[in-house]
């Protein structure tokens, strides 16, 4: 038990150190001269490593401050979630789905205000992650599609919107399992220490391929470059 | 929970989880595949669409340098040559008159009529071209503007320049005779230089004048009251020719218009 607590935590704080370059980069050295869709990533990216933060010191004081960590993850699910979708929304430059994503936007708040005053209550929020992840695919989906229907530059590999956008696929393909099924093993009794495993392997997965693009914007950003998004 | 049920939950999820991520990286490598495939097919069809504009360029100004050829043929020998045959003609009647000198004037405008017909057949085809080359030819033309406009017209030749292909050839003639009517007619320019070298392996030809000037970018949007049109017949040679053209900028007065051709080849026999 102890040992997997160690790789828990381990894997964790790595994935935080991970996502510090990408957020460093983005919001200290280029928040204002980049782009919007750059701008609101670096903001989701922020909230979700405030949240990480927040959640995690709760637990280490669980003795102290009788909140449930878990509790602040609502906040997450209510905010972070629009937050990744308007980076999308700017990602994808789509303008007729302008629409498309207020709705599910909307819907996807009402849901997991239902499923915080009615469903899971605080303690959990799996019901609101699993849909958050079909969202968030669906998205994904949506900017490949794009990409194909626009061809906007001949090397895709050196696209940062691409390796971003490829980061959260991955890890959210990942986690839609573990979302799915996390009611059922709570219910079992199951202590989710290695689904947590699990979990924080998919988010740094997802830190390490984001860090690759934002790296590449870096790079295609410095002075006297021109900006390449899509659409 | 059992230990043995516990497991086998774990695997079923590590299961799924890799299932998932398989499947997304299926999905990112088919979407990079996919677009390096459709990139290719763009890269192909925009290839077939400039072949296809080249080949439709190529016929229009070989059709236009053949009706020229024609008219030039016609101009020359038949025309040119018939008013030969009347200034003789004139000469002969002009003895058998009592004042042979009341003629003078009617010969001396029809000796002018015959060596504008012979200007115009010759620009419209020039005889040095085929005979001794571009570089005789464009010499000739820059002597024959000057002659015609009094504008200094000083041709440099900075290197011992190859013959070309004889098309070839009539495109660069043509280039240079656009560029040198433009600044005649509309620089108001006092000198004009025509380069030709070869730098590194290109050639390289020039001409520059000390006029007014004139925003290129301008010009060849304006093909509607035809100003653009002589711009934009330069450039298509120039594409065909497989060079590129650079109109000097941000110059102080006057302009320079610059024609680089790919790597000097042998005449084709």
């Amino acid at each position: 038990m102890d040992r997997d607590f160690v790789i828990l935590d381990s894997v964790f704080y790595l994935g935080l150190i991970v996502l510090a370059y990408p957020l460093l980069w983005l919001l200290i050295s280029g928040f204002n001269r980049q782009p919007l869709v750059y701008k609101w990533l670096a903001i989701a990216l922020a909230f979700g490593f405030a949240i990480d933060v927040v959640a995690r010191l709760l637990w280490y004081v669980r003795n102290f401050v009788h909140i449930n960590p878990n509790s602040i993850g609502h906040l997450y699910q209510l905010f972070g979630t629009a937050f990744i979708s308007v980076f999308f929304y700017h990602a994808i430059q789509w303008p007729t789905l302008k629409r498309t994503f207020i709705f599910i936007n909307i819907l996807y708040f009402i849901f997991s205000l239902v499923n915080l005053l009615f469903l899971q209550k605080s303690s959990l929020h799996s019901y609101s992650q699993t849909l958050q992840s079909i969202i968030i695919l669906f998205l994904c989906i949506i900017f490949y599609f794009k990409l194909l229907k626009e061809l906007p530059t001949q090397q895709i590999q050196k696209l940062p919107l691409f390796w971003i956008v490829s980061g959260f696929f991955f890890s959210y393909a990942g986690k839609l399992v573990i979302y799915a099924i996390t009611h059922y093993m709570i219910a079992i009794g199951d202590d989710f220490i290695l689904i947590s495993i699990f979990h924080v392997s998919l988010t740094l997965i997802a830190y390490l391929i984001m860090a690759v693009g934002v790296w590449l914007n870096d790079k295609q950003t410095s002075p006297g470059e021109v900006h390449k998004s899509i659409g | 929970m059992a230990d043995s049920q516990e497991t086998q939950i774990y695997l079923m999820i590590a299961v799924a989880i890799v299932a998932m991520l398989l499947m997304a990286g299926a999905i990112v490598v088919f979407v990079v595949f996919y677009q390096k495939r459709m990139i290719k097919e763009q890269l192909k069809r925009q290839a077939l669409e400039f072949d296809y504009q080249q080949k439709m360029m190529q016929a229009e100004l070989q059709s236009q340098e053949s009706e020229r050829r024609r008219l030039a043929a016609d101009l020359h020998d038949s025309i040119g040559g018939m008013l030969s045959t009347i200034r003789v003609g004139l000469t002969t009647m002009a003895r058998q008159l009592p004042d042979p000198q009341s003629m003078e004037e009617t010969k001396l405008m029809l000796d002018d009529t015959i060596t504008s017909v012979r200007r115009i057949s010759r620009d419209l085809m020039p005889s040095t071209l085929e005979k001794f080359g571009f570089i005789q030819a464009i010499k000739e033309l820059c002597e024959r503007f000057q002659a015609t406009s009094k504008i200094s017209i000083l041709f440099l030749e900075e290197a011992d320049i190859q013959s070309l292909e004889a098309q070839r050839e009539l495109m660069v003639f043509r280039i240079v005779q656009e560029l040198l009517n433009n600044a005649v007619k509309h620089a108001q320019a006092t000198e004009i230089k025509v380069t030709i070298g070869i730098q590194g392996q290109q050639l390289y030809l020039s001409v520059e004048d000390n006029g007014v000037g004139f925003n290129a970018e301008e010009q060849k949007n304006d093909r509607q009251t035809g100003k653009g049109l002589g711009l934009f017949n330069i450039e298509n040679r120039a594409r065909l020719l497989g060079g590129t053209l650079e109109f000097e900028k941000d110059r102080p007065n006057g302009s320079k218009t610059t024609l680089t051709l790919p790597p000097v080849h042998e005449k084709a026999t």
